[in-house]
């Protein structure tokens, strides 16, 4: 479900949504959740998601998505 | 002298036995084969790929591609799998460790930027050194990692994956443009079922080949090639049309097959521990499956193609078939639990025994029964019409199997469609009875002999190169 509401969510393209994901990214414990909500969060906010990504506590999959949004800059 | 000759009759009785029962096991697979395929040719006819293409149902798909010194080759596979007509679709190659130039010729010609991938701890792999991103094509990933062998790349590919359904390609292959979307097909058919399926592998000696990609189908100017196109197709489209029908598949060829990956992961991934980590896999699956009582199928899609080099030196297919040869002795030894066992149904009653009797210990039985039933002639145990009856199970039913194997090609899918090609298949299905099918034989006896030195490592593979531009060393997929 958290997987495919952060697709929706990106979908919808509502960008108040965006801090929610970014933790969802960053503290969500099944890789699968994570990740899609850092795929989503960058598709509504790039900028957000890099700035997130280098933070100290920045999860794997933020460092993921973070590194292509810098490579596709 | 009396019971030398009745240890000869014996031996000989059950030689004729023997090779009775596979030549009737073969004609009942080869009926069902012949069935299976017209059917799913007329129902090919109904549901074009069109359908999968446009489908949003479709699963997107992670394409898994371990590369061990490939570079003068990896950079066509590459592009020829993002070529690949489907509609979401991720390339991941895993570097293995390569001590030649694979990884700069992946980062020249698909600008790799460094990426941190997040990888999943799915399956303990070899560590990971670098993953990257390309710059060019958005769905296409390189793994950098330590060597640890094509099954442990798999594993790795797979902690990368980002899709729920993973195809492991072997880097000497090619997949044809449609490939991926007809042997996805079952699993857009019936996904709560299906786990995993394989497609047919052909050989690609003959053709002409340019940037990983089939041009024109031909058959190989080398004779032991042309053998091995006739074996093939009597091992893909008889044998695991057969077995897929039965529910038991036990092969998916490692050169080709798709999985979904949870299951995948569930069972803890390739095992390391095998030289033949596809058929393993396999019958993992189906054990795992089985012991939890779940519903599931594994089937083989006879119409998708994936071309393979095959070797043209006696050496080279040594290797080979010794390997293969020991990858089913490892994964029926460590699954001798399910060998005959009701429990798994077909599965253990009919497949896993088939597999012991016939593929493994086939080769022992045959070798030594032409010996033992001349013996027994010669010592007057049995008749010379034993001898005749002997011979005309053994020899004319391989033919009547391998032109039967050959017919069923012709007439539902006619890859070779010049005459000429055809009346030499025809010749060759007829002449793999006379020579190479116990020259096989004894190559797969010799991988008992490294069972027992406990052999592991793979062996290089020199090839010829499929597009001729190109020689390299690579290992081969079953």
């Amino acid at each position: 479900v958290r997987v495919n509401a952060a697709g929706a969510l990106a979908a919808v393209g509502d960008p108040a949504v965006v801090p929610a994901l970014l933790a969802q990214a960053r503290d969500d414990s099944f890789f699968e959740a994570a990740r899609a909500a850092a795929y989503a969060a960058g598709r509504l906010d790039p900028a957000a998601v890099v700035v997130a990504s280098r933070r100290a506590d920045a999860s794997p999959v933020l460092h993921e998505v973070g590194d292509l949004l810098e490579v596709e800059r | 002298m009396t019971a030398v000759r009745a240890v000869l009759e014996a031996f000989a009785v059950v030689a004729l036995v023997y090779v009775t029962a596979l030549g009737a096991i073969y004609i009942v697979f080869t009926a069902i084969a012949w069935r299976s395929i017209t059917r799913h040719r007329r129902e090919r006819a109904y549901a074009a790929t069109e359908e999968a293409f446009a489908s949003p149902l479709t699963p997107p798909v992670s394409v898994l591609l371990p590369a061990y010194n490939e570079a003068a080759g990896i950079v066509d596979s590459v592009n020829s799998l993002l070529a690949l007509r489907y509609p979401e679709h991720e390339v991941v190659v895993v570097n293995d460790g390569s001590t030649d130039a694979t990884l700069a010729r992946l980062r020249d010609a698909f600008e790799l930027a460094p990426i941190r991938k997040a990888l999943r701890a799915s399956v303990a792999t070899a560590p990971v050194r670098a993953t990257y991103a390309s710059r060019r094509h958005a769905n296409l990933w390189v793994v950098d990692k330590d060597n640890g062998g094509k099954a442990d790349a798999l594993n790795a590919g797979m902690n990368a994956a980002r899709y729920p359904y993973i195809c492991a390609v072997d880097a000497d292959t090619m997949l044809e443009d449609e490939a991926l979307l007809r042997v996805a097909k079952p699993m857009l058919d019936d996904p709560s079922l299906v786990v995993a399926t394989g497609g047919i592998v052909r050989i690609a000696n003959g053709c002409r080949v340019e940037h990983g990609r089939v041009l024109e189908v031909g058959l190989p100017e080398s004779r032991l090639a042309t053998l091995q196109v006739v074996e093939y197709f009597r091992a893909f489209l008889v044998g695991r049309v057969g077995w897929s029908r039965l529910g038991s598949l036990l092969i998916i060829s490692g050169a080709f097959g798709l999985f979904r990956r949870s299951v995948v992961e569930a069972v803890g991934g390739w095992w390391t521990g095998t030289a033949g980590e596809d058929v393993e896999l396999v019958v993992r699956i189906h054990r795992h499956l089985r012991e939890r009582g779940e519903d599931y199928r594994i089937e083989f899609v006879p119409d998708p193609v994936c071309w393979t080099e095959a070797p043209e030196e006696l050496r080279m297919l040594a290797r080979q078939r010794r390997r293969w040869q020991r990858g089913l002795a490892e994964t029926l030894w460590r699954h001798r639990a399910v060998v005959g066992n009701p429990r798994y149904g077909v599965l253990g009653l009919a497949a896993t025994p088939y597999f012991l009797a016939f593929e493994l210990l086939g080769p022992l039985v045959e070798l030594v029964g032409y010996p033992a039933v001349a013996g027994a002639v010669a010592a007057d145990a049995v008749s010379v019409a034993f001898l005749a009856s002997f011979l005309a199970v053994s020899l004319l039913l391989g033919i009547l199997l391998s032109v039967a194997a050959l017919a069923l090609e012709e007439f539902s899918f006619r890859r070779h469609s010049r005459d000429r090609d055809a009346a030499r298949l025809l010749l060759f299905a007829v002449l793999d009875n006379f020579g190479y099918r116990q020259l096989t034989d004894l190559f797969r006896i010799l991988a008992f002999g490294d069972l027992v030195r406990r052999r592991r490592h793979w062996g290089a593979m020199p090839r010829r190169g499929l597009d001729r531009r190109r020689v390299e060393r690579i290992p081969t997929g079953r």
